[in-house]
Formats: C-alpha cells, sequence, structure tokens
C-alpha cells in the first residue's frame, strides 16, 4: 500500500527526471488488473499509512476544493501542483521563479488535487479509479506516495468539509459520491447519483455537499448527514416571461416550470462550481443553457436554426434554500437577446465549455476557465446574475482545466492541458483598461517539460478542433464538437433534426467501429458522417488533414475505463445467458465486439416527426452510463427501457424481475 | 561587481514590478458600498390616484415648461433650450411617463413604472384626444452633483394636461447618490437607494462628443427583458429589493477613449475638408447592476460591476455640434 521504493534524480537543466520508479505502483482495494469497485471496509484498514507524515507544504488558502491546480507554500515559495493529465504526473512550480522543480510519476492519469491543511496532497487518478495521498519532502523534490485508496469508477472530483474530517470524491462513470474519512481516506459511505458528476463544493455549515453534472441538467444536492441525494434540476430561461410585484410589494418572475423539459433551457457542461466567499452562502455553478429544438417538428439542423441554441450562464444556488436564485437562471445574454446574428464587431466569444471555476474573495470576482476559448473570464460574483456581470478576460494556454487563486497576491494560476502551461493572471487593477498602449490584463506561462512519449500530432490537433467554440469550420453558432459531446461522451439531450429527433451519441471509447454511422446509418464512413454533421451544424467544413485530425482524436480517446460491476458476478452471468438466448433475442441485433449488426430495423419507434421509421442498431458499448435512451430519448432508464420493448425490440416480457434485474447488470458492464 | 552597479541592477530589475504597482494603484476603483452604505433618499412611483380630468391653464409645476407646437401636439421639457439644444451629452433633465413592463401573473397586474427616460415628452393635441382625458403623470429627474464622489438625483412628478397646458405638482424628493464606478472617458455610475429599491444611475460625461451618427444611446435591459434607453444625460434603473430573491440589470454605454496618436486625418465632408468632424475611439460598456439577498445574507447584496462589450472602433464625431 504504501510507496517508499521510489528514487529520484536533479536532470541536468534543473529539472527532475524520473529514473527509477520500481515500486511506485500503488495498489488498490481490488484486483490490480480488473475492473474496479467500491472499496470495501477491508480497504479501510490499508489506508492507515495515510496519515500525515512530514510534509513541509502548507496550502495557500482553504478552497477545500479539487482543482487541477492548487497552492501550498514551501520554504517560503509559493509552489503550484498540476494535475497534469498527458504526463500522468504531478508537477511542482515555483510560481515566482516560474520554473518547474520537480516532477511526480503517478500510476494514472490525475483529474483533480487537493492540498489538506497538514499538508498531504490529495490527488485523484481517473483512469486507475484510485485515490493517492502524498507529501512534500522540500520544494525541489518529487512528491513522496503515502497511500493509494481504491475509488469508485473513474474519479473526477474532490473536496473536503472546512474540519477536513471528510473527504469528498465524485465518481464520473461510478455515478456516486463518496464519502472518506479525512485522516485515513477510509471510506464511510458511497451515495449514488445521477450520470457525469463533477465538481463538488460543501455548504459553509458542512452539511450539505453540490454536486455538478456534465450532463442531465440537474445539481445535485447531498445531505451529508442522510446521505441522501436530491436533484435540483436547473432551467434557463430566456428573460422575456414578464414579472410581477409580489403581494409583498417586491418583485417576483413569472417561472418556468423546472419540470418540464418544454419549458426553459436545459442545462448542461456544468463541469465546475465555486464558493462565493463574499457573500458566503451561495454556491456558484457555470454552465451552457440548450434550446434543442422543438423535437416534435423537423429544423433545418440540430436544434432551431432561429434561436441561439447555447447559451452560457452562471447559475447561483443559495445553500438556505437549496435552490437556485431565479435571475441566475435569466438569460439576458447577446446571444439570446440577438439569437444566432452576430455582428462580427461585437463578436464575443462565449464560454461554452466552462471547464473550472474559483472565487477571488478580494475582488469578489468568479473565474471560469472556458476550454474551446482559451480564455478565464472575470465575473461579478456577488451579483445575482453573474453571467450578466462580465468584467475582463484573460488570453491562457489551450485547454484551461483548473484555476488557484493565490490569497497572497492578486494573482490566479490557470492550468491548460492541452499545451500543459501555467498562466499566471494578473488580478490587480482596474477591470476595464483601454488597449491603447499597454497590455490591459497580464498574463504569463510556464511550460512544462516535454512529454516523454509526445502525443501524436494528428491527435493533439483533433483535440484542439473537437473542443474549438465559435470555429466557424465546425459550427455556424459557435458550438464545438464537446459541446454535444462533453468529455468525448454524449450530452444526454435529444436534438430536433433534419431527420427528426436525435439522441448525441457516445463517442468515447466506441465509435471506432460502429460504421455505419448515425442513428440512420447513412453514412458509411466516419469521415462523411463528420462532414454531414458540420454542414448540419452550419460549419465550413474541414480539411482532409483537420478532418483525420478528428478522426484520430474520436476514435481514440478512451471511453470509460471502469464499470460498476464486476463482470464476473453470478447476476451478470444470468444476464449474459439470458442476452445471448434465442428467448430474449437481444444478440440477434446486437452482435459482434461493438454489439451492433450494422443494420437498420424498425422497433415501432418511429415519433411523429421522423422521417423514417428504421433505425441502426446502436452500439451497447457503456450503455449503462449513456440514458436516455432510443434515437428520441424516450426511455429515462434502462429499467424503463427493458419493462416496454417486449415483442418491438426482443422478448422480455417472459423475463421475471430478477431476470430482467440480471440483464440490467450485465448490460451496464459492456 | 561594484556596489553601483548591484544597485542598478535591481533597480532596472524591479523597475516593472514598481510601474506595474503604480499603474495599479492609479486605476482603483472606488470601493463597493455595502447596502447600508448606500445613501438614502425618496424616488417615486407612477401615482395610483385617479387621473385628474383636467389641470387649470394656469396651473405650473417648477421644471415643466409645456409647450404647444407646430402640428398641435404638446411638448414638456425643463427648459427652452433642451427643447431646441440640447447639450451633445444629453439634456440634464429626463422625462418618463408610466408604462407597464411585464405581464400580469395570476390576475395581478403587471407593475406600473417610469419609463423609458427622454428630454422631452410630446403628448397628443386636443384633436387627436377627440374629448377623452389626455391629462398624463410625468416624472422628470436630474444628477445634481454635490462634489466628486456624491451627487443628487432631484425629482418632480407632476400632471400634465395637453389640452390646457396646464401642469400640477404630484410630488417631488430627492435621492442621495454616491458614485460606485468610474467609466473611462469620464463617465460615472451612482448608487442610491428609497426604501423598496436600489437605484443604479449612469451619467454620461459632459465632455462626450456628439457622434456623426447621433449619440449613443445608454440602454438598459432588466433580468426580465424590459429595455430601456435614455434620450437624456442619464440612466436609472430601480432593482427591487427582497428577502430570498434578486433583482439585476445591465445598463449599456459607450466610452469615449483617448485619439489616437496617428489618428486619421479629419473626415471630409461632402468631398469637402472639414474642422468640424474628427475621428474618436468608442467602445461599449456593459454595467452589470444586482441586488439579490440570499438566506444568509445578513443585508441585500449589492453588486455593480462593468467590463467591455465589444471591441473599440472608430466613429466620427462632431468637434462642435452648435456652429454643424
Amino acid at each position: 500500500m504504501v510507496n517508499a521504493g521510489s528514487k529520484w534524480t536533479m536532470g541536468k537543466f534543473g529539472i527532475f527526471i524520473v529514473i527509477a520508479a520500481a515500486g511506485c505502483a500503488a495498489t488498490k482495494g481490488g484486483s490490480e488488473h480488473g475492473p474496479a469497485k467500491a472499496p470495501t471496509a477491508a480497504a479501510g484498514a490499508r489506508v492507515a499509512s495515510c496519515a500525515a507524515e512530514k510534509s513541509v507544504a502548507r496550502p495557500l488558502g482553504a478552497p477545500h476544493m479539487g482543482a487541477t491546480v492548487a497552492l501550498a507554500e514551501i520554504g517560503g515559495k509559493t509552489i503550484a501542483f498540476v494535475a497534469d493529465e498527458d504526463a500522468r504526473a504531478i508537477e511542482a512550480v515555483d510560481v515566482d521563479a516560474a520554473k518547474v522543480l520537480a516532477t511526480t510519476p503517478l500510476d494514472g492519469a490525475p483529474s483533480q488535487l487537493m492540498i489538506l491543511a497538514d499538508g498531504r496532497v490529495v490527488v485523484l487518478l481517473r483512469d486507475t479509479s484510485r485515490m493517492a495521498v502524498l507529501e512534500a519532502e522540500s520544494a525541489t523534490s518529487p512528491l513522496a506516495l503515502r497511500c493509494t485508496v481504491a475509488t469508485d469508477a473513474e474519479p473526477v472530483a474532490l473536496a473536503a468539509t472546512k474540519d477536513e474530517s471528510r473527504v469528498l470524491v465524485s465518481a464520473g462513470w461510478g455515478q456516486s459520491l463518496g464519502v472518506y474519512d479525512g485522516a485515513r481516506l477510509a471510506l464511510q459511505a458511497k451515495i449514488p447519483l445521477p450520470r457525469e458528476p463533477r465538481a463538488i463544493a460543501v455548504a459553509d455549515d458542512d452539511k450539505v455537499a453540490y454536486v455538478a453534472h456534465a450532463v442531465g441538467g440537474a445539481i445535485s444536492v447531498v445531505d451529508l448527514a442522510t446521505r441522501e441525494a436530491k436533484q435540483v434540476p436547473l432551467r434557463g430561461h430566456d428573460g422575456r416571461f414578464g414579472f410581477r410585484r409580489s403581494k409583498k410589494g417586491g418583485r417576483a418572475f413569472a417561472k418556468v416550470n423546472p419540470a418540464d423539459p418544454k419549458e426553459g433551457r436545459m442545462s448542461c457542461q456544468s463541469f465546475a462550481l465555486a464558493k462565493s466567499v463574499a457573500p458566503g452562502g451561495r454556491i456558484l455553478a457555470p454552465q451552457v443553457f440548450v434550446d434543442p429544438g422543438e423535437i416534435e417538428t423537423r429544423t433545418e439542423g440540430y436544434g432551431d436554426a432561429n434561436q441561439a441554441t447555447e447559451v452560457p450562464g452562471i447559475a447561483v444556488l443559495d445553500e438556505g434554500t437549496r435552490a437556485p436564485i431565479d435571475t441566475s437562471l435569466n438569460l439576458t445574454s447577446d446571444a439570446v437577446v440577438f439569437g444566432n446574428q452576430k455582428d462580427a464587431r461585437d463578436h464575443r466569444e462565449e464560454c461554452l465549455l466552462p471547464r473550472a471555476a474559483a472565487t477571488d474573495p478580494r475582488s469578489r470576482t468568479l473565474l471560469v476557465a472556458c476550454a474551446g476559448i482559451d480564455t478565464v473570464i472575470a465575473y461579478d460574483a456577488a451579483s445575482g446574475a453573474p453571467a450578466n456581470g462580465e468584467k475582463r478576460r484573460w488570453v491562457t494556454g489551450a485547454g484551461p482545466s483548473g484555476i488557484a487563486v493565490d490569497p497572497k497576491k492578486p494573482r490566479a494560476l490557470v492550468w491548460s492541458q492541452f499545451d500543459r502551461s501555467l498562466s499566471t493572471l494578473d488580478l490587480g487593477g482596474t477591470d476595464l483598461v483601454d488597449e491603447l498602449g499597454k497590455a490591459p490584463h497580464r498574463v504569463a506561462h510556464v511550460g512544462m517539460p516535454e512529454l516523454a512519449t509526445p502525443l501524436p500530432a494528428a491527435y493533439v490537433l483533433g483535440r484542439s478542433i473537437f473542443h474549438a467554440v465559435g470555429d466557424a469550420r465546425v459550427s455556424k453558432d459557435g458550438r464545438a464538437c464537446a459541446s454535444c459531446h462533453p468529455d468525448g461522451r454524449d450530452d444526454a439531450i435529444t436534438w430536433a433534426t433534419p431527420d427528426g429527433p436525435r439522441r448525441s451519441i457516445m463517442l468515447a471509447g466506441r465509435v471506432a467501429k460502429s460504421s455505419p454511422f448515425s442513428w440512420s446509418g447513412g453514412e458509411k464512413t466516419l469521415a462523411d458522417h463528420l462532414a454531414n454533421t458540420f454542414d448540419r451544424l452550419g460549419g465550413a467544413g474541414l480539411k482532409t488533414l483537420e478532418l483525420d485530425a478528428v478522426m484520430t482524436y474520436i476514435t481514440t480517446m478512451r471511453g470509460p475505463t471502469a464499470v460498476p460491476e464486476p463482470a464476473s458476478g453470478p447476476k451478470v452471468q444470468r444476464g449474459a445467458a439470458i442476452f445471448a438466448s434465442k428467448e430474449a433475442g437481444c444478440a440477434d441485433c446486437h452482435t459482434s465486439a461493438n454489439f451492433a449488426d450494422g443494420a437498420k430495423h424498425d422497433v415501432q419507434s418511429r415519433a411523429k416527426s421522423d422521417r423514417e421509421a428504421s433505425f441502426d442498431t446502436p452500439s451497447l458499448r457503456f450503455v449503462g452510463g449513456t440514458g436516455p435512451y432510443f434515437h428520441d430519448g424516450r426511455y429515462k432508464s434502462l429499467h424503463e427501457l427493458l419493462r416496454d420493448v417486449d415483442g418491438k425490440m426482443g422478448h422480455t416480457k417472459q423475463l421475471s424481475e430478477n431476470d430482467l434485474d440480471s440483464l440490467e447488470s450485465y448490460l451496464r458492464t459492456l | 561587481m561594484s556596489r553601483r552597479r548591484v544597485a542598478l541592477f535591481v533597480l532596472l530589475a524591479a523597475a516593472p514590478l514598481l510601474l506595474a504597482d503604480v499603474a495599479t494603484a492609479g486605476d482603483a476603483e472606488p470601493a463597493q458600498p455595502s447596502f447600508t452604505e448606500l445613501p438614502t433618499g425618496a424616488m417615486s412611483d407612477p401615482p395610483t390616484k385617479k387621473t385628474p380630468w383636467g389641470i387649470g391653464a394656469g396651473e405650473r409645476a417648477t421644471g415643466f415648461v409645456v409647450s404647444r407646437m407646430a402640428g398641435e401636439y404638446t411638448m414638456i421639457a425643463a427648459t427652452k433650450t433642451d427643447m431646441s439644444n440640447p447639450p451633445p451629452s444629453g439634456a440634464p433633465t429626463c422625462f418618463s411617463q408610466s408604462v407597464q413592463n411585464g405581464v400580469s401573473v395570476d390576475g395581478e397586474p403587471a407593475a406600473a413604472e417610469w419609463g423609458q427616460p427622454q428630454a422631452i415628452v410630446n403628448l397628443p393635441s386636443a384633436a387627436e384626444l377627440g374629448g377623452r382625458n389626455g391629462v398624463t403623470a410625468l416624472h422628470s429627474e436630474r444628477v445634481v452633483t454635490v462634489d466628486a464622489t456624491r451627487a443628487s438625483l432631484e425629482w418632480v412628478d407632476a400632471w400634465v394636461d395637453p389640452t390646457t397646458r396646464g401642469a400640477r405638482l404630484i410630488a417631488k424628493g430627492t435621492l442621495a447618490l454616491r458614485v460606485v464606478r468610474n467609466l473611462p472617458g469620464g463617465g460615472l455610475v451612482f448608487a442610491g437607494r428609497d426604501a423598496e429599491r436600489v437605484h443604479v444611475v449612469v451619467v454620461e460625461s459632459a465632455t462626450k462628443k456628439q457622434s456623426f451618427g447621433g449619440r449613443e444611446q445608454l440602454l438598459s435591459v432588466s433580468s426580465h427583458g424590459a429595455t430601456s434607453a435614455s434620450g437624456c444625460h442619464h440612466l436609472r434603473i430601480g432593482l427591487h429589493v427582497e428577502k430570498g430573491n434578486s433583482d439585476t440589470a445591465t445598463l449599456f454605454t459607450t466610452a469615449q477613449l483617448p485619439s489616437l496618436p496617428d489618428a486619421a486625418p479629419r473626415a471630409p465632408l461632402n468631398g469637402k475638408p472639414s474642422n468640424n468632424l474628427t475621428t474618436i475611439r468608442v467602445r461599449p460598456v456593459a454595467i452589470a447592476a444586482s441586488v439579490s439577498w440570499a438566506t444568509r445574507d445578513a443585508e441585500p447584496v449589492v453588486a455593480i460591476s462593468a467590463g467591455w462589450r465589444a471591441r473599440e472602433q472608430n466613429v466620427q464625431a462632431l468637434d462642435n455640434p452648435a456652429g454643424f
């Protein structure tokens, strides 16, 4: 469990290079190479050594939230610890000297890290489903590993209560919030959540945790005492719904019904959360509000061409009511006011892929890192509608994914994963600087050591294009590929299209062998499918080199790396047998390694606006985490689907409840 | 290295930091006042009592100059000058009429507010009224500077009868204001509060030039989508204060920035060189105003921030509108 065998030496240019990482492979509470599983009580006994030993690092500030960059003070120096996903390492950077001091390799791709008050550095390893605890023994040496702990599948975000008695971990694919004892990192509870949980923020009273979701249109509010999670739907409204005076004389807004999918705009891209400090008692949640169009009608593209399909917004949650402040969902951005018609002179690149957030209490500012436009935007954190209060912008490195605010100086550090750079933003001065004759808002960049194995150029280019917002090659209205496919997955939204309603499809880990493409099965090659998609989005299209790069990226991006349930369990085996049986008939169409036959079938699912009744058999890879289901999203869950499709798609009527559960369990392992 | 060289090196090395600090200090914004720190006063709403049937021809209200113009319509302004030749930065007094923004909800009528502020108000003639009661409630207000950081908003409400040209005082009052934001180009953002609202007032710079396409208007968009454009020197919006709720608005103005050193020569007018036209740099500014009162806030939270809304552009402006 505890690794004490790592050895390091200093490189020729002052950068520490790993020469021997033997023994660095951490252990976990399960099979080393099998699917990860939730830690058990036994795992708790093995994490005794997670306690602090001799860390010299002291956290700067106390955000109690994970990020891809965190600040600490070591020997009078301000050190930024960076979770470098591509390098599978933590980089330690002397912020004032703009110099990388040490590299700590990890046994997995880090998603977030957090520095506890006792100096321990907790890092999540997304693709190996573990949490590692490390300590700094000096500013210039790599971190020493203390222990690793298994987590639920795909840990993506961290947070801690103020007293750090509890550490919280959200598991993206595992769809859960893990509650760990802060001292020993022993699992206390696993709380189920909906799809794709991301950032966590703990309320001031330490009683409630808020969890963002990349898809699904809601924020989870988790009572840490009862361990119950409730979903608060977030639906943006376009600011044209009028108002009235309430009987008290104040003003109340005509609200949309958040439970009605036809009212308002569904939230999406909720990756980040920030706690407002001054004023306190508020959780700030940057996201995007989506209008997918009327699915009962056919449109020219994906959504209604006459409406802004994606509008950035920042929901403000009142910790007292655990509900959003209405005005924060009232969208009055340029995109809403002016539709999709943008004047080139007035054009501002919108934050359609918010990926990280932090607050600067000194200036009452919310900083949001926007991938796709590689920009950090400062908003008024004290506003009831922060998105309306944009104060200034900084251009960062490519793919900003984390922000840390320095409490000692008016500056913020931003980690940009795509070009592996750390940007220092000057938060001082006024927001409105005339750009004539002086740089308005200074940014300094520090590059990281080169990767031992550089990423393929096509992958790098493809990743950049995939996330490009406001790229006319991709779309007319600024949408990026990643808008509908966050993290390469799907947005859980059903869009109105020229062919009828269409659910976005998960790409990561399953697009490579899923020809033909699209629900209609019309495109035999991925290139044709992408070209058709860009055309529907009103994009000009990509040249061959760029198209090849995007195809390289989406066919090599990693899918979820663990499944919620061990594939070897009896329940799953029973489900596999049912799946393969002639009686059920699932395997008649869901064949091959990708669980699809490449053919179209009429399963009596034609919707009012569908042009055709037959649809391409979708791959069942990762089907357990990609609801709602069918081409129009008619089934919210696998449970619902399996009980309704009898006679239309396979035969499930003869199956008992236990067998249906077994079948569902099996499907979740695919 | 000699001691003198060391000192010089240190000085050179530190120069950018020193300059940066100076620049930062010089750009400092006024401290954001809390709700209780905002100055207080009174501000009216449109009258709810019954409109009088007529106002006597001899009745007058201070600051309401009522004139019958050609075409038989009635014009109201604060002064004769405002009617004929208001300054480029807009007439100092704004008039507005009652409007109902929003929609009726649950049988409750939409709120009545003072609407779009204008330097002058036109009311229909007696002929156009066709015997209907044309008496209208009008609100006038102007910002009176106290010192560099303070001002007061003086307002007067009156019934005006376009048929008789009589005006009768309804109420008048003052709302104290303080500067909460300095805008590039000399514009100011003030705030003050009355019993129900926080009022945010954007005041144009007195030195603002009139661009050739006309003065860029002050605009506001409330969180419920109601828009307002000012035809005068300032624009005010009232944000309602309510526990558990929030009210927000965005106000738009245009900052006139210092001319480029190599600014284009004065543009020709009708093919002839003109000394009256100049090229100026302008940049739209958005001022976001909010009052929110979340459960755990001890008092309402006032937030007023400013940011650029778009890129700068060069426009033609009149050096001397009076001589144009």
